[in-house]
């Protein structure tokens, strides 16, 4: 059995060599297939999502037992409704100053300017200081984004602002601006509310710029004019109309709440076309 | 090992950038295209203490809407949707009422009877999404002018709103046609804007064509064919005051005011050639201002009296061409197929109203005054003679129905060419001419 081996290998190649001479001619070629258009897509037209950073868990950070949430007083006893409604009724019947008619001048028509009245009703509808609903909306949109950071959101309710714990904002998931698509949404849904000055002579010198910071409900917290190119009244209509359109588009609620950061702080350049 | 340094690398410079981001980022929008759709407006009854009051004010809120509505910028909200019923004016409107109507403007008005001969006419506008009064307005005048007074609240919103003046308290002489295309008698009448006072300047039989204002007075020159030869005539509307300028055999239009209302630019036809001249109203004396063999008719001024746009064969065709006010510089600024005619210079000064034939259809259309943008507005079997509003916005012109029982009509049609109506005449009417604003 001193040739058992090589004999075994001998056999073994021959039986292969064998097997590739008769059947190596009768493998059938590769159909070739219909060549398939590839698109290629940037992620970011679709999302913003970041890599995920792991955050060392402070040792320190004792999560503090949560207690049921418990009404001051009952429902029937608060006075929140009661004094808005009295509050309310008190500034309407505040009259402001009759206009002082002026000496009629002219046999035919006259124009005098009316001065404005007090305006005693706030336009936007103050919100209320702590807004059950509001808050449970947003709890559970961030359960739904990051459920591990829902204890990182705080609400500041004496100042009526939402801060954010900076942690939440840097953490796994959080977006880092708008995708592509939210911002077509944005540009859509203002193209629907800007009514464009296109009747003005050189409408596309009319650029108004503003600077608008939005609460996480989508509501507007602060608008500032950060200027405009045009001058006279076709530029005051520009500028009015301008902001009419970011409160026409209130609230900003189809931004998505995970992207806050992205939109809570944008400027607004409207530019019409010539 | 060098890849995991570059990648440690490369997450610092990420976290870092991330927390710039998070601490500054501002986003930044461009809105290139907005809504172009008619304003929403609600103009609700104006409100009044007396039974008086109380049907001028449904009166009046109606020929505002109407007004606004016939602009073509307004969509004017019908009274029945409104959900609030101001009882006193003074106060600034629920403004969610109004939003959920999607309304974006509201006129909120009242009229105070001072006494059987005088009325107080007093409206405030306001921005129901900018949640502001954006101006208010008190108007007085005898009840029996309140239609003026409608027309002035349109005005007012309509500068408001838009940025531009009104033109909704003015006036249109035009001319009233009665009898067979064989044997039409044509008469000098004036009306407002809207089609509304219809009332002859004229007695008599006398045969008229081609009214023109004076841009900043109620006066008109008009061409009448009382006589064999064609005369001029000025007439001052508000005291029936006549005066002829002159005759002038061959001319078939009637001049055209400077803006300052103090010269006239006219076609006089002088051994068989006709030229442009200006005359000076106060001396009467005439200045030439073309020399071409060419016939030269129809010039109008520009708004600021610098230049004059006119109407020329000299190319080979019925051509508009501008030129200095004192005649020079003369450029050719229409080039397209077809014949243009009656050229006219915009009060706002950046375009020219013109008439196009071509294809056996006539067009009112617009140009740039260098001639580019060249838009047609209008298409029928006979449109001509067009006029500016006072704000350069809309233009009135006749259009004349094909047929022997064919009419004129007087028409309107604003920039856009999208907004075309019929105004309202007592019957068939021409050569409508428009009024500056009211004083």
């Amino acid at each position: 059995m001193r040739f058992g081996l090589p004999i075994s290998i001998m056999a073994h190649g021959l039986f292969l060599a064998g097997g590739i001479f008769i059947f190596g001619r009768n493998i059938p070629a590769l159909d070739e297939g219909n060549i398939v258009a590839v698109e290629v897509l940037t992620l970011s037209e679709f999302t913003n999502i970041s890599a995920a950073v792991k955050q060392p868990k402070p040792k320190d950070l004792i999560p503090e037992p949560e207690e049921p949430m418990q009404l001051e007083a009952p429902m029937e006893n608060a006075e929140v409704e009661s004094d808005v409604v009295e509050k309310r009724q008190e500034d309407t019947t505040e009259k402001p100053p009759e206009p002082e008619p002026e000496p009629i001048k002219k046999a035919e028509v006259e124009e005098i300017e009316v001065e404005k009245p007090k305006d005693e009703t706030p336009k936007p509808p103050e919100k209320p200081a702590f807004d059950l609903d509001a808050l449970s909306d947003i709890v559970n949109r961030t359960r739904d984004a990051a459920p591990e950071k829902n204890q990182q959101i705080a609400l500041q309710s004496e100042k009526n602002v939402y801060e954010y714990a900076d942690i939440s904002r840097t953490a796994s998931g959080e977006g880092t601006g708008l995708s592509v698509s939210l911002l077509d949404k944005l540009q859509t849904e203002m193209m629907r509310c800007w009514r464009e000055s296109r009747d003005a002579v050189d409408p596309e010198t009319l650029v108004v710029q503003f600077r608008l910071r939005l609460l996480p409900d989508g509501y507007v917290e602060k608008v500032e004019l950060l200027g405009e190119t045009g001058s006279g009244p076709y530029a005051a209509v520009a500028r009015q109309r301008a902001a009419a359109a970011i409160k026409k588009c209130e609230p900003y609620d189809f931004l998505p709440a995970e992207n806050y950061s992205g939109w809570k702080d944008m400027t607004l350049s409207f530019r019409p076309r010539a | 090992m060098m890849s995991l340094f570059r990648g440690l690398i490369l997450t610092l410079a990420l976290t870092a950038g991330g927390l710039t981001t998070s601490a500054h980022a501002q986003l930044s929008i461009d809105i290139t295209q907005g809504n172009i759709d008619p304003t929403p407006i609600a103009v609700p009854d104006f409100i009044s203490t007396t039974a008086q009051g109380q049907q001028i004010g449904r009166d009046l809120a109606e020929v505002v809407r109407a007004d606004l509505e016939r602009s073509g910028l307004f969509r004017s909200l019908d009274p029945n949707s409104f959900i609030e019923k101001q009882a006193n004016i003074d106060y600034a409107p629920t403004y969610a009422d109004w939003r959920v109507i999607k309304s974006e403007a509201l006129v909120s008005g009242r009229i105070v009877m001072e006494s059987d001969s005088r009325m107080r006419v007093e409206f405030r506008l306001w921005d129901i999404f900018g949640g502001e009064q954006l101006s208010g307005l008190r108007l007085a005048a005898t009840p029996d002018n309140w239609r003026r007074m409608a027309h002035k609240v349109s005005d007012a919103i309509y500068s408001q709103l838009t940025g531009e003046s009104g033109y909704f308290d003015s006036r249109v002489v035009f001319i009233d046609e009665s009898g067979p295309k064989t044997d039409r008698k044509k008469r000098l009448a004036i009306m407002d804007q809207d089609g509304a006072n219809p009332q002859f300047l004229l007695t008599g039989p006398s045969t008229v064509i081609t009214p023109r204002f004076s841009p900043n007075s109620q006066k008109i020159t008009y061409m009448s064919y009382e006589n064999v030869v064609p005369a001029i005539y000025l007439l001052e509307i508000e005291t029936g005051r006549r005066e002829l300028l002159g005759s002038f055999p061959g001319m078939t239009f009637a001049p055209r005011f400077s803006p300052d209302g103090n010269t006239m630019v006219l076609t006089l036809a002088k051994g068989g050639n006709s030229d442009i001249y200006a005359m000076d109203l106060r001396s009467r004396s005439t200045t030439q201002l073309t020399t071409n063999p060419g016939i030269d008719v129809s010039a109008s001024y520009s708004p600021d009296g610098k230049r004059i746009a006119f109407n020329s064969d000299r190319g080979g065709s019925p051509q508009i061409y501008t030129m200095n006010a004192d005649g020079r510089n003369t450029k050719r600024i229409s080039f397209g197929d077809g014949r243009y005619n009656a050229p006219v210079w915009s009060p706002r000064g950046d375009k020219i109203a013109f008439v196009k034939s071509t294809g056996g259809k006539f067009h009112i259309g617009v140009m740039n005054t260098d001639g580019t943008g060249e838009r047609l507005l209008t298409e029928s079997y006979l449109d001509e003679g067009p006029t500016w509003s006072p704000n350069g916005r809309v233009i009135l012109f006749s259009r004349e129905t094909r047929g022997r029982s064919g009419k004129n009509e007087v028409w309107s049609v604003d920039l856009t060419g999208t907004n075309l109506r019929r105004v309202p005449t007592p019957g068939s009417a021409s050569d409508p001419a428009w009024s500056p604003l009211l004083p």
